[in-house]
């Protein structure tokens, strides 16, 4: 497995006050990798220390597997925390003083991200009249000069629109896709994480609390069976018969929510049909990585 | 380094500050020299302010070298500079660019000693606008004086230098704070305050020693003549290469170790 990015131990101290806390992270060629934590969790301290914004103070950094950082950063794009933009400059001007820093002749490049991105006719409009999900865009064009290969995204999706979120997950999803770019990202909209994640990271106080792939995190979310039935108190009776001990909750949709059991959904539906109960619907639910987050963090904090 | 460089210069060009702060400097020039002539014109009449006494003691010497002289030895264009400065490096630092800069690998050595030559030719172009402007308008009202080309030259060099120093320093102290209005503040307060100062200093230890010929402002005011004394220039030389290169030393060293939000 080649990594891109591997933390070891890595802390941040704030004179006492230990923001990143011993974190080792993996993250593999080609993966989506959702950065997940609370405010102040220390995502973004882990993600500057990576961007060389900030030295840790403890731990090492391996960037395409080689510990010398500077000589690799130009190969990772950056958006940290808000767009960082000349305000007075247009969009192709700011691009265009990010060409010159990285060396890049070919000026065609610019005007195609900007297409790539979304904001390609913004012509003589300063960055200062951008809307926020505009700027998050430039941000994200900018990021792409140089032809990176490993993306570090600090909640790029903030500011956007509902429309907007979908097409810069899209965006990233394409380019994971399509050129293989690896992607470390931070989003508070865990459910638009869910949709492109390969790759979790769980950050809590600090401290990793979880990291695993996202075809592990159907078995670690709860999964339930959801009974639609003209009969509630018959469909209580029958599945209390059926499994000793099983866990029952009313919807506000008038129907039932059976702990587990998902697996039984074919003997239950059998044999409620089978006791004269009609059965409308017979739905597996799972928990979302929004409710898996919320039970590690003991149900009380946000993302 | 060069790609660095260039990047800089791409900004300086598209820097309102830099053009808002020269464009200044030719009009301070023009203003000054004009409000001069109106000073002296005043002075001489009968019944003038007494407050323009002072200016009865120019009209024998007044020319456009003499004004240049001593209108450098204010420091206006310093001031400007001072503004230019640090409203160009803290902006990168509250618009948060310079992490888009570090976070692609530059060495913040390099981007530190860039950002000082950028501001440095800034200035010196600042400067160089203010004297012409100053020459050619005082040549114009009072004639250009008795000057050598080699006291013209030795003016301009030392003062350039010393222009160069106050750079480094307005660097240091803006990559630093980081704070716009703060670092703007702090840059005036040395070119207009410290020499009051360190004369101050200087008077509370009975004025033995004058600290104020050790500092970049008490050479200017040494400098700003066309027929400087040898002694004078080379005290000058080793102000300006002490202070500029203690200020890019100082500067590389914290912003080395310093975090970027």
């Amino acid at each position: 497995m080649e990594y891109i990015l591997q933390t070891n131990e890595v802390s941040k101290d704030f004179s006492g006050k230990m923001a990143v806390d011993h974190v080792s992270i993996k993250v593999n060629r080609g993966d989506i990798y959702g950065f997940i934590g609370e405010n102040g969790a220390g995502k973004t301290t882990l993600m500057r220390m990576v961007c060389g914004l900030a030295d840790p103070t403890g731990g090492d950094i391996t960037l395409f597997g080689n510990k010398d950082l500077v000589s690799q950063r130009y190969k990772v794009g950056c958006t940290i925390e808000n767009p960082a933009l000349y305000p007075a400059m247009t969009a192709l001007e700011n691009m265009e003083a990010q060409c010159l820093l990285l060396g890049i002749k070919d000026k065609n490049v610019c005007p195609k991200l900007l297409d790539m991105a979304g904001i390609g006719g913004t012509g003589k409009k300063k960055a200062k009249d951008f809307s926020l999900g505009m700027k998050q865009r430039l941000m994200i064009a900018l990021s792409l000069l140089g032809d990176p290969e490993f993306l570090v995204l600090d909640e790029p999706t903030n500011g956007l629109d509902p429309m907007g979120i979908k097409e810069v997950r899209d965006f990233i999803g394409r380019l994971n896709k399509d050129r293989g770019i690896t992607v470390l990202i931070s989003s508070h909209i865990l459910g638009d994480l869910e949709k492109m994640a390969t790759r979790y990271g769980v950050i809590s106080g600090g401290k990793m609390v979880d990291e695993f792939q996202a075809d592990e995190l159907s078995g670690r979310c709860g999964k339930n069976l959801v009974i639609y039935a003209n009969d509630m108190r018959k469909v209580e009776e029958v599945v209390g018969r059926m499994f000793n001990g099983v866990q029952f909750e009313h919807t506000p949709e008038n129907s039932i929510r059976i702990k587990g059991h998902v697996e039984d959904a074919g003997r239950i539906n059998k044999q409620l049909v089978d006791e004269g109960v009609t059965v409308n619907a017979l739905t597996p639910e799972g928990d979302k990585l929004e409710d898996y987050f919320l039970k590690l963090m003991g149900g009380h904090k946000h993302a | 380094m060069l790609n660095i460089l260039k990047s800089e210069f791409y900004k300086l060009k598209k820097s309102k500050a830099f053009w808002v702060c020269t464009a200044l400097c030719l009009i301070f020039g023009i203003i000054m020299i004009v409000a001069m002539q109106s000073g002296m014109t005043m002075a001489q009449q009968p019944n003038h302010d007494p407050d323009l006494d002072s200016m009865l003691e120019l009209i024998p010497l007044v020319s456009g070298t003499f004004m240049l002289g001593y209108l450098i030895s204010m420091g206006f264009n310093t001031i400007f500079v001072g503004i230019f400065v640090a409203v160009f490096i803290s902006s990168e630092f509250s618009y948060g660019t310079m992490k888009n800069t570090l976070s692609r690998g530059a060495d913040r050595i390099k981007v530190f000693f860039i950002k000082f030559l950028v501001c440095g030719c800034a200035a010196l172009i600042m400067q160089f606008v203010f004297m012409i402007t100053v020459l050619l308008a005082g040549t114009i009202i009072w004639g250009f004086g008795t000057a050598t080309f080699s006291g013209m030259l030795g003016m301009v060099l030392t003062q350039s230098l010393l222009t160069l120093a106050y750079t480094a320093l307005f660097t240091f102290i803006s990559m630093t704070m980081r704070a716009g209005g703060g670092a703007i503040a702090v840059n005036i307060m040395c070119v207009t305050m410290a020499s009051t100062l360190l004369d101050a200093i200087s008077m509370l230890f009975g004025g033995k020693l004058n600290l104020n010929n050790y500092w970049i402002g008490g050479a200017v005011s040494k400098l700003a003549t066309i027929t400087p004394a040898s002694g004078d220039i080379i005290q000058g030389i080793i102000i300006a290469t002490a202070w500029g290169a203690a200020a890019i030393l100082f500067g590389m060293t914290l912003f080395k170790k310093q975090d970027v939000k």
